[in-house]
C-alpha cells in the first residue's frame, strides 16, 4: 500500500520516519478544553440526532468521575486533558467528490502512498499493476475526507462509509450496535472517546455477502495540539466475510499527541471479520521527545454461532502503546485469533496484548504474540484468557515470544489465565531470547550487513504473524520493521 | 512518642512500626497481588488472637543452633537480620506479624566436621511466628516445615557456598493461613524448595527469592491437590539480581469440587543479571466443573543475554490415557486416580510430600 519504503540497504540506512511531514492546510479547530459545550459543539458540527448527543454527554459525565488506569507497565507525565483540542478538520464543506478535495490533501495521501483515485487503480495507471483493489476511507484529523469504491460496494449491499455518514444514513444500525461491544464506561479512554469521538469508519456487510475487496481506513493526525478520537464499527451479518485494514501516521512533533480510539466488531452467525492493523504513528525521536500516545480500545464479539474474528497487528509506531484487541467468544463454536508483532525502539513503551473471553461452547482462541525490544525501549505483553463456566470444551493456545536487541531494553510478559471449566484447555508458553551472536556471525560471514542481518532474523522471528496479514500489508510490515530497527545494532 | 519494645525483638520500636502501618496503604482488594484472595480475611486473622502454644523446632544432628532471638549466639545475628532480609518497609502484613508474633526464633547452621547434613523440623503451629534462618558459608542445612493455619514469616539468608533444602508440607486446615517467605541467596549458594499443599479455608503463600550472588542456583517445585471449597494462593517471585544464576520453578496442581487454586510465578531479571537461565512451569488439572484455576506466569526482563521461558496449562484428564488404562481392565475411577497420581508424582521427590498429597512416592531410580 505504501511506496515510501526503502528497498536498498543504502536507502535503509538513511531512512527516517518518512510520514513525519506536516500538511499546510487551513484547519478549523475547536479551542483546547473539554466540557459539555465542546461535546455539544462536536455533535452539532456533525448534525447528529439528539440521542447521540445525549449518549456523548452521558459518557462525558461518567468519564469525569473515572480515574486514569495506572496498571500498565508504562511511564508518562500526567496528560492535561484540558490542553487538548478535541476537534480539527480541514476548512470548508465536506467535498462531494474527489475533484472538490483540497489538492494539498490529495498530495498528502499521494505522498503517503494511499490510493484515493479508484479509476486509476482500476485502469492500472500510475499504480503498480499488482496493486489489488482496496477501498479506502481516509480520515484526516477529526473528519473523513473521502471513501473510495462506495458504489462498487453498494452493488453488493456492503455499506462502507465514514462514521458521521453512517449516523445519517444508517441510524438504526448505529443505534443498535454503538457501545454494544465496548460500553461507554468500559475504561477511562473508551469513555473519553465516547464523549468526543469524531470520525472513523462504518462497515456493514449484509447476510451471506463476501465483501468483494479489502476495506481500509487510513488515519492521519495533522493538526497541532489535537487528539484523534476515531470510532470504528464493523458489523458482519450472518454468513458474511470482510477483511479490513487500518493504517496510521502522524507528523513529527516535539509534543505528545493523544490518540484514543474505539473499535467495535460484531460477527453474527457464521460471519468472519479479519481486522489487520499496521500502526506507524510517530514514535518520537531517539531521546523520547514527542510521539503519539496510542491508548486504544479494540474489541470484537463473536455473537453468532461459528463466527470468527481475527486481529492481526503490526505495531511499530507510537511513543506509548496501550492496546488490547480482544474477542468475546459468545457464540458456540466461535473462533478468536490474535496475531501480533510489537516492535519498540529508542524510548518507546508498549503494553499490548489481548483478552479472549470464552463464553460459548466449543469456542477456540489462538494468541501468537511476538515482542521485539531494541534501544532503551520497554515492551510488555499483557493478556487474559478466561474460560467461563459455560464454555464447554473451550480451547486456547497462547504463544508469546520476546526478542531483545541490545542490553538497555526490557521485555515483559503478564499473561492472566482464568479457568472455571473442567474441560476447557488452556496452554500458554513464552520465551525470551536475544539475537544470538552465532546467528549474526553466520549472516556476516556471508557478506550480509549487520542491520540487514538483524532485519532478516527479526523477519524470521515474526513469520507466524506476517503470514496472517493480507499480502500487500505483509510486505509493508516487514519493510517497516527494517526502518524501525535502524540503528538498533552497532 | 514514647518507645515501646517489640515483644519478640526488643531492640525494635513497636510505636514506630505502628506508625509505619498507619502511614502505609493497605493492599488493595481485587487488584494484584490480592486479585483473587481476600486480603480482608488475612487481616482479620491477624487481628484475632492466635494459639499461644508453640515450641522450638526439633533438630537431628549437630551443626545447627536454634534459639529465641534473645538467646546467646543468636541475638547479634537477630539484631542484624530480623526485618532486614525482607524489605518490609511498605509491607503492612510483615509489620503486623512483627507486632503480633508470640515467638521469634532463629535457626543457624554452623561449620562442623562430619559430612551429615543436619535436619531441623519446624512444627505445625496455629500461632503467629517470625523465623530467621541463616545458612553460614559453605555449610548445608535441611529444613522440614509443617504449616497449619497460623501466620508465619520466615526470613532466610544463604551465605556464599551455603546449601539449603527446604521442604514445606501444608496439610488440611480449617483456618485462614498466611505464610511469607523471603530468601536471599548469595554467590555460589543453592536453595532448593519443595512445597506440597492440600486444602485450607484460605491459604496464602508469598515466596520471594532474591538472587544476590553470582552463580547461585534456585530450584523451587511444588504441588497441590485441592478439594471441597479450599482456597490456595501461591505468589512466587524469583528476582535475579546477579549474573550467571539459574532458577527453575515447577508446579503441578489438581483442583476438584469447588476449590480455587491461584498461582502467580514471576521471574524478574535485573539489568545487571546477564547469563541468567530461568524457567517456570505451572500445570493444572481440574477434576470438576466448579473448580477454578487462576494462573499467571510473569516475566520481567531487563537484560538481553538471558534464556528465559515459562509455560502454564490448565485442562482436564486426558481421555486417551483413561481409555488406555480401561482397556487393560482398570476401572474408570482407579484409572483417573492413577493418572492424577502420576501427574503429581512428577513434582514429588520424597515421602512426606507424597503422603500429604495422598500418592505413592516415586522411586528415585525411576523403577
Amino acid at each position: 500500500m505504501s511506496n515510501n519504503i526503502a528497498t536498498t540497504p543504502e536507502e535503509l540506512i538513511s531512512k527516517e520516519y518518512t510520514a513525519g511531514f506536516v500538511t499546510d492546510i487551513e484547519t478549523e479547530t475547536l479551542p483546547p478544553g473539554l466540557s459539555e459545550e465542546v461535546v455539544r459543539e462536536i455533535s452539532r458540527k456533525k448534525a447528529e440526532p439528539e440521542w447521540l448527543t445525549e449518549w456523548r454527554l452521558d459518557a462525558l459525565r461518567r468519564w469525569e468521575k473515572m480515574e486514569e488506569p495506572t496498571w500498565a507497565h508504562v511511564k508518562f507525565p500526567p496528560i492535561d486533558y484540558q490542553a487538548i483540542s478535541y476537534f480539527a478538520a480541514p476548512k470548508g464543506d465536506k467535498p462531494k467528490s474527489l475533484d472538490e478535495v483540497d489538492p494539498e490533501l490529495l498530495r498528502t495521501y499521494k505522498k503517503l502512498g494511499i490510493p484515493l483515485h479508484e479509476q486509476k487503480i482500476l485502469a492500472g495507471v500510475e499504480e503498480e499493476p499488482s496493486q489489488p483493489r482496496v477501498a479506502v476511507d481516509a480520515v484526516f484529523d477529526s473528519v473523513s475526507i473521502t471513501t473510495t469504491f462506495k458504489e462498487t460496494l453498494k452493488e453488493h449491499g456492503v455499506v462502507f462509509c465514514s462514521f458521521s455518514e453512517a449516523v445519517q444514513s444508517h441510524p438504526d444500525l448505529v443505534k443498535k450496535y454503538l457501545g454494544s461491544v465496548v460500553p461507554k464506561t468500559d475504561n477511562f479512554y473508551a469513555a473519553l472517546n465516547s464523549a468526543v469521538f469524531s470520525d472513523g469508519s462504518f462497515v456493514y456487510v449484509p447476510k451471506g455477502v463476501r465483501c468483494p475487496m479489502e476495506l481500509s481506513t487510513y488515519f492521519r493526525i495533522n493538526a497541532e495540539n489535537t487528539g484523534q478520537f476515531e470510532r470504528t464499527l464493523i458489523i458482519a451479518d450472518e454468513g458474511s466475510y470482510v477483511s479490513y485494514l487500518e493504517g496510521c501516521t502522524a507528523p513529527m512533533r516535539d509534543e505528545n499527541q493523544l490518540h484514543a480510539a474505539v473499535v467495535e466488531l460484531i460477527a453474527l452467525d457464521d460471519a468472519q471479520i479479519k481486522y489487520s492493523t499496521v500502526q506507524n504513528w510517530y514514535p518520537g525521536d531517539e531521546n523520547g521527545v514527542g510521539g503519539i500516545y496510542n491508548f486504544v480500545t479494540k474489541r470484537g464479539t463473536c455473537r453468532g454461532a461459528r463466527s470468527h474474528i481475527s486481529w492481526t497487528q503490526v505495531e511499530t509506531g507510537s511513543a506509548i502503546t496501550w492496546k488490547y484487541p480482544s474477542v468475546i467468544l459468545r457464540g458456540d463454536d466461535s473462533i478468536g485469533e490474535f496475531y501480533s508483532v510489537a516492535l519498540t525502539n529508542n524510548r518507546q513503551q508498549a503494553d499490548t496484548g489481548t483478552k479472549m473471553t470464552h463464553i460459548g461452547r466449543n469456542t477456540k482462541s489462538t494468541i501468537i504474540s511476538k515482542g521485539i525490544s531494541a534501544g532503551h525501549s520497554s515492551n510488555a505483553y499483557r493478556g487474559l484468557v478466561r474460560m467461563n463456566p459455560g464454555a464447554r470444551d473451550a480451547r486456547n493456545y497462547t504463544q508469546c515470544d520476546s526478542l531483545l536487541i541490545g542490553s538497555e531494553c526490557a521485555a515483559h510478559t503478564f499473561p492472566y489465565i482464568e479457568s472455571r471449566r473442567q474441560d476447557a484447555i488452556v496452554e500458554h508458553e513464552a520465551t525470551t531470547t536475544r539475537v544470538s551472536d552465532d546467528q549474526l556471525f553466520m549472516c556476516r560471514q556471508r557478506g550480509i550487513e549487520p542491520e540487514k542481518a538483524v532485519s532478516m532474523i527479526v523477519n524470521g522471528f515474526c513469520r507466524d504473524v506476517f503470514r496472517e496479514l493480507p499480502m500487500e500489508f505483509a510486505v509493508e510490515a516487514s519493510k517497516l520493521l527494517e526502518v524501525s530497527l535502524e540503528g538498533a545494532v552497532g | 512518642m514514647t518507645s515501646q519494645p517489640v515483644k519478640i525483638a526488643p531492640w525494635l520500636d513497636a510505636k514506630q512500626i505502628e506508625q509505619t502501618i498507619e502511614n502505609t496503604r493497605l493492599p488493595q482488594p481485587r487488584k494484584d497481588p490480592w486479585k483473587y484472595t481476600s486480603v480482608k480475611q488475612v487481616l482479620e486473622r491477624l487481628d484475632n488472637p492466635f494459639d499461644e502454644t508453640n515450641e522450638l523446632p526439633a533438630q537431628n544432628g549437630s551443626g545447627v543452633i536454634i534459639g529465641d532471638f534473645g538467646a546467646p549466639k543468636i541475638s547479634s545475628l537477630a539484631r542484624k537480620h530480623v526485618n532486614q532480609i525482607a524489605n518490609n518497609s511498605n509491607n503492612v502484613l510483615a509489620s503486623l506479624n512483627l507486632l503480633r508474633a508470640q515467638r521469634g526464633y532463629a535457626i543457624v547452621s554452623s561449620q562442623r566436621n562430619d559430612s551429615v547434613c543436619p535436619m531441623v523440623h519446624i512444627p505445625a503451629s496455629d500461632s503467629c511466628e517470625r523465623i530467621l534462618i541463616i545458612v553460614q558459608e559453605y555449610t548445608n542445612l535441611e529444613i522440614l516445615e509443617h504449616t497449619t493455619g497460623g501466620n508465619r514469616f520466615i526470613e532466610c539468608l544463604i551465605l556464599p557456598g551455603g546449601q539449603l533444602v527446604h521442604r514445606r508440607i501444608q496439610p488440611v486446615t480449617t483456618h485462614v493461613e498466611y505464610n511469607s517467605l523471603t530468601v536471599n541467596v548469595m554467590e555460589n549458594s543453592s536453595y532448593k524448595m519443595m512445597q506440597y499443599s492440600v486444602g485450607a479455608q484460605l491459604r496464602r503463600n508469598d515466596i520471594v527469592i532474591n538472587i544476590e550472588g553470582e552463580g547461585a542456583r534456585v530450584d523451587v517445585s511444588g504441588g497441590w491437590k485441592l478439594a471441597d471449597t479450599s482456597h490456595l494462593d501461591t505468589q512466587l517471585a524469583v528476582n535475579h539480581r546477579a549474573k550467571g544464576a539459574t532458577s527453575h520453578q515447577k508446579f503441578h496442581g489438581v483442583v476438584g469440587d469447588s476449590a480455587r487454586a491461584i498461582f502467580n510465578g514471576r521471574i524478574y531479571i535485573a539489568r545487571n543479571a546477564p547469563k541468567t537461565d530461568a524457567h517456570l512451569q505451572n500445570k493444572n488439572i481440574a477434576t470438576s466443573d466448579g473448580a477454578a484455576i487462576f494462573t499467571k506466569p510473569e516475566l520481567e526482563i531487563y537484560a538481553d543475554d538471558v534464556a528465559c521461558s515459562h509455560g502454564a496449562t490448565s485442562g482436564q484428564l486426558d481421555e486417551q490415557q483413561i481409555f488406555y488404562l480401561r482397556t487393560r481392565g482398570i476401572p474408570d475411577d482407579r484409572s483417573r486416580e492413577l493418572i492424577l497420581d502420576g501427574f503429581l508424582a512428577e513434582i514429588v521427590e520424597h515421602d512426606e510430600g507424597a503422603s500429604v498429597l495422598g500418592i505413592q512416592p516415586r522411586k528415585v531410580d525411576g523403577s
